[in-house]
This record gives C-alpha cells, structure tokens and sequence, in this order.
C-alpha cells in the first residue's frame, strides 16, 4: 500500500514536471507555472538556494534600466516601433529565453510592464511591475531543457518534452537524459557572446565567450566556463562572477614594485622612483567585461 | 579595473598621481560611445586579456632634497553603479634617498 502511494506520487509527479514545449501562453503566471522553479526545490534544495542567489534568477530585473531604455529609446524611439515581441526577443532570447513561448499580446504586456518598473510614477505600481518581471529569469528548466541543445539544435535535435537534461547518467523520479553540450563552454557561451537575430542584427551585450574562444583557448587555456564557475571550490550554481570578490582575486595576479635611484641629469643627479606592475589575468577572458 | 600609483613626499605633498584604466567601452556606428545591447557594433577596449601579463611601468620624478616617498600601488575592481568597489591588490613602500 505504501509502495503504491509513493508511486502514485511519482506518477502524479511526472505529470507535474513543468514545461509545455509547444504552448502559447497568455499570462505572465501561466508562463511562470509552466517554467516553475520551486517544483525542483522539493528534490534539489541545495542547488534551488545556490541558484536563487545567482544572478541567473534574477535575470530580468537585475538588468532592468538597461532592458527599459531598449524598449522605451531602442524600439520606440530610435526605430519608431510599437513594442512588439519580435524586438524584445533581441534581449530575452538570453535574459529570459520563455518568452519565446509568451502570445504576442503578453509579450507587448511585458514590454510595457518593464517601462512601468522604471518610469511609473506611483510607487505601488512600480512595485508591482517589477515583482511581475522577477518571475522571468534564467531557471532550471531553461538550462535544462528549453536551451540546452540551442547551439547545435540541428544534429541534437529539440529537447524531449518532460526529460531533464544533465551531465551524468542517473536514475531519478523524473525522467533524465544525460547530455554532452551541457559541459561544453558553448552551452554558456550561447548566451554570454555576440548574438545575431533572426533579422541579421548584431547584439552585442557581452562578447565573453567570443574572449574566451578567440584569445584564451589559443593561448592554451583548457578549462571550460563550468571548471571555473562550477565545479572550482564546489560553487555549484551560485555562478560568481565580477561581484564576488572571491572569484575577482582569484582571476588577477599582480607583481608590483616601486625602486628609488638618482639620475643623471646634466651634471647633476635628481632623485627617480621606477614603479613597475605585472598584471596576470588568469581568468578564461578579457577582464572586466562590460 | 583601475591601477593606481600614488607618490607622497615626507611632508605629505602629493607628488604623483596617475590611473590606468582597464575597460571596455561599446561604441555604435558611428564611432560614438553607447550603452544600448542594441547600439553597440565595436569597442575601445584596454581589458586585461586571458593568459597575458601586462606590465605597467612609470617614473615618478623626485624634487632634490626629498628624503623619503611614500609610494602606493593599487588594483580595484570597481562598480560604480552597484556602489561596490573590490580591492584586488595593494602594496605601500617608503622609498629612501641619501644626499
Ligand atoms: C546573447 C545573450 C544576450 C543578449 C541577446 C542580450 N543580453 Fe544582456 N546580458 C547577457 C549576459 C550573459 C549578461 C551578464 C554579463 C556579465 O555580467 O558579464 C548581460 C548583462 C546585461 C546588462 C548588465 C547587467 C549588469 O551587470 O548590471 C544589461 C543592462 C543588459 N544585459 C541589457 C540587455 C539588453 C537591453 C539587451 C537587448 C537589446 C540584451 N541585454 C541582450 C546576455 C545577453
Ligand atoms: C545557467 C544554466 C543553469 C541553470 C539556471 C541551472 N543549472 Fe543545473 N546545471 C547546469 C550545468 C552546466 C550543470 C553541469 C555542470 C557540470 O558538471 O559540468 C548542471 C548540473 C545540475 C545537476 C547535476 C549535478 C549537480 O550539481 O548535482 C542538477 C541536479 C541540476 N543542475 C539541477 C538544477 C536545478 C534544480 C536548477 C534550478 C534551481 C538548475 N539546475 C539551474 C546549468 C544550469
Ligand atoms: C521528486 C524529487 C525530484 C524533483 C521534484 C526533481 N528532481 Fe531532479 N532529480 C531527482 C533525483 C533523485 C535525481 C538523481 C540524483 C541527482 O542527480 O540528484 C535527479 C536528477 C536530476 C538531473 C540530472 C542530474 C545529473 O547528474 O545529470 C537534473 C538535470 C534534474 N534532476 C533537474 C531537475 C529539475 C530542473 C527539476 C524541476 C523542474 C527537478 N529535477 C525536480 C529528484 C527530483
Ligand atoms: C539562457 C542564457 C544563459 C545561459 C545558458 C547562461 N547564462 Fe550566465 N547569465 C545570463 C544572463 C542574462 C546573466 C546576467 C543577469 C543579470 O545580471 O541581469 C548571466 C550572468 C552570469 C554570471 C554573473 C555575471 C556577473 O558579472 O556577476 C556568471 C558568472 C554566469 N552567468 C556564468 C554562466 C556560466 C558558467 C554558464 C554556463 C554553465 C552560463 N552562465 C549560462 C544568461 C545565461
Ligand atoms: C580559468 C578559469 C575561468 C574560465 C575558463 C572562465 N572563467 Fe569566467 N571568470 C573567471 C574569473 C576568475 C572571473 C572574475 C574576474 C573577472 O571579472 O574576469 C570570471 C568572471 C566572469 C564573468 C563576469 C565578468 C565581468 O567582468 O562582468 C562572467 C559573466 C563569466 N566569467 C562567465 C564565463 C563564461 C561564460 C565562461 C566560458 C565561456 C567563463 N567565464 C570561463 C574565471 C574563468
């Protein structure tokens, strides 16, 4: 009796697994649902706090003035556009990829709710719009589904509705498949380089990964983005980056010194300081960037 | 990312003082700098980059007479608009002079 009701709950679990690959949804809720993080929270506690502290879950609002003056100055003005789904996909195909499954009428909603979270007025509004917004972010389902065959989406194909993808083979109450692309560098790398548009355009938000292919693995760097964010001092999915101070001293390495003489000058000798400083980057890219 | 080399006489004076700013500034078409995800097609760009040492060297003139100089060198990792500023590296040195 027991055994049968755990795996009913399973059962019921399975069913539950967000994710409706195909789905068009109409509200920023439905949306979230489909997407839920806290379903995972359940099973894998300690990675949902790592994550939660990341700024993966805060996706959208930790970049909201920037996403604000695309839409109300890029869209609105500079290409004389009304807010439109097409456009916002130019930021959200990275900082939000679920858009992508939003109707355009929510996707516009969206928009406009992200120029109320910096503009509005009345302080309860703001509020509230930008409560919305953290609702859509970089989750778990994201990387471990929606996204994770992206950069060779034609010889791995779409990602099988329901199935959670991740770097080992494993048993586990929902169904897993064990994935290459998501120890690669270009797993990351899909979203933290250039990225061109359906229409041909060139974003160029952050141009890391381009760093990292085209100056440190010709250099004879071998560690992936995973090595260095993840698996080093088990950071897991906290993903430290450039306000951690942990992993910033661990990037830089510096020699320094500053040596008195005096100079010869005509016939007389005047007091010099030489100062000379070393300056190692021994992160996988350009520093800082941005 | 910034270096700072500054220089103080022994009476306290500020004799040197100069920034190496390492950064990337995204510029649009027209060369201009910009902000916008959107705007930016290039960089001016002095970022450290990976795997590469990049030495810094300065002379800091000394007025005759002066006994010692307080020399600091710093390295910081500065986020102006997160009002936080990482310090990466930091090294003060009294250099002595004989007549
Ligand atoms: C290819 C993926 C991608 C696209 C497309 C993209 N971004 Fe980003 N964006 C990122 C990543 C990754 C970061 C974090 C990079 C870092 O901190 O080094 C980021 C950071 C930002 C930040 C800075 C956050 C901070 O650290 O303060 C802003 C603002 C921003 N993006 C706005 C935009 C806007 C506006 C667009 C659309 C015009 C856009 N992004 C398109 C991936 C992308
Ligand atoms: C930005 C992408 C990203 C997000 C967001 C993300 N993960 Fe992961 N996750 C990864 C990668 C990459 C690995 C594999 C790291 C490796 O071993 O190379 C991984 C590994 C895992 C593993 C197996 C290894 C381990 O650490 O135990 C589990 C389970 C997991 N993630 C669950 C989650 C859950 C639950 C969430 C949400 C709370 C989440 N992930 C959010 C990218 C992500
Ligand atoms: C009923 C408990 C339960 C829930 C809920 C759950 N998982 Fe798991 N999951 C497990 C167990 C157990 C494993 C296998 C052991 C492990 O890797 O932690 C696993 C394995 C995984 C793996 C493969 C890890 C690897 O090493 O390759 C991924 C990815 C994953 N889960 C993601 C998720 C995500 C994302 C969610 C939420 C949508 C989720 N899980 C919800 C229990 C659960
Ligand atoms: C779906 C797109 C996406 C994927 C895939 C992704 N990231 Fe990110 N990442 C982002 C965005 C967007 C931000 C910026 C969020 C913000 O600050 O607004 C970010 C932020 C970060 C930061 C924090 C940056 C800082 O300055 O503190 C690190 C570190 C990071 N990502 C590493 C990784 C690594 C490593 C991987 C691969 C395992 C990865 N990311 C995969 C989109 C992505
Ligand atoms: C050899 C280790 C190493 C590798 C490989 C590596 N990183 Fe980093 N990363 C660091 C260190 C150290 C820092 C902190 C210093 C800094 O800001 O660059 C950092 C910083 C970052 C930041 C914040 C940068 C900023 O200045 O805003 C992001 C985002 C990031 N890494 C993503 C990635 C991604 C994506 C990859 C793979 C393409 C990757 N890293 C590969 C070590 C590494």
């Amino acid at each position: 009796m027991r055994y049968l009701a755990t795996f009913f709950l399973i059962a019921a679990f399975i069913f539950a697994l967000p994710l409706a690959a195909n789905a068009e949804f109409n509200t920023i809720d439905d949306l979230a649902k489909a997407y839920s993080d806290e379903t995972c929270k359940g099973c894998h506690a300690k990675i949902y706090d790592e994550w939660k502290k990341s700024y993966h879950s805060q996706s959208t609002i930790h970049s909201l003035g920037g996403i604000r003056n695309f839409v109300a100055v890029g869209i609105q003005k500079e290409w004389d556009r009304p807010i439109n789904k097409k456009d916002l996909m130019k930021c959200f195909h990275c900082h939000a990829p679920q858009l992508s499954q939003a109707s355009d009428e929510l996707a516009v909603k969206i928009g406009k709710l992200i120029v109320a979270a910096v503009d509005e007025k009345d302080e309860a509004k703001k509020a509230a719009a930008k409560k919305e917004l953290e609702k859509l972010n970089v989750g778990c389902v994201i990387c471990h589904n929606t996204i994770v065959n992206r950069p060779a989406i034609a010889s791995l194909g779409v990602p099988e509705k329901d199935a959670m993808y991740g770097p080992a083979e494993v048993s586990a109450p929902h169904k897993t498949m064990k994935s290459n692309i998501i120890k690669e560098s270009v797993f990351c790398g899909q979203c933290h380089g250039i990225y061109n548009p359906p229409d041909s355009d060139l974003i160029m938000c952050n141009t890391l990964y381009d760093s990292y292919l085209n100056t440190y693995t010709p250099y004879g760097g071998q560690q992936t983005c995973q090595d260095c964010h993840m698996k080093e001092k088990n950071r897991g999915h906290t993903f430290p980056g450039a306000y951690v101070a942990d992993i910033v001293k661990e990037g830089i390495e510096v020699t320094a010194d500053a040596t008195g003489y005096k100079h010869l000058t005509g016939t007389k000798w005047v007091p010099r300081i030489i100062v000379t400083a070393d300056i190692y980057n021994k992160s996988g890219h350009r520093t800082p960037d941005g | 990312m910034v270096l700072d080399v500054t220089a103080k006489d022994d009476k306290g004076n500020k004799i040197f003082s100069e920034q190496k700013e390492y950064v990337q500034y995204g510029l649009d078409v027209d060369g201009d700098m910009r902000y916008g995800a959107w705007q930016i097609k290039r960089f001016a760009d002095t970022t450290l980059q990976p795997l590469a040492v990049k030495r810094e060297h300065m002379a800091i003139p000394v007025a005759e007479g002066t006994k010692t100089v307080d020399v600091s060198i710093t390295l910081k990792y500065d986020h102006p608009g997160a009002k936080l500023e990482i310090p990466i590296y930091s090294l003060k040195k009294k250099v002595t002079f004989t007549y």
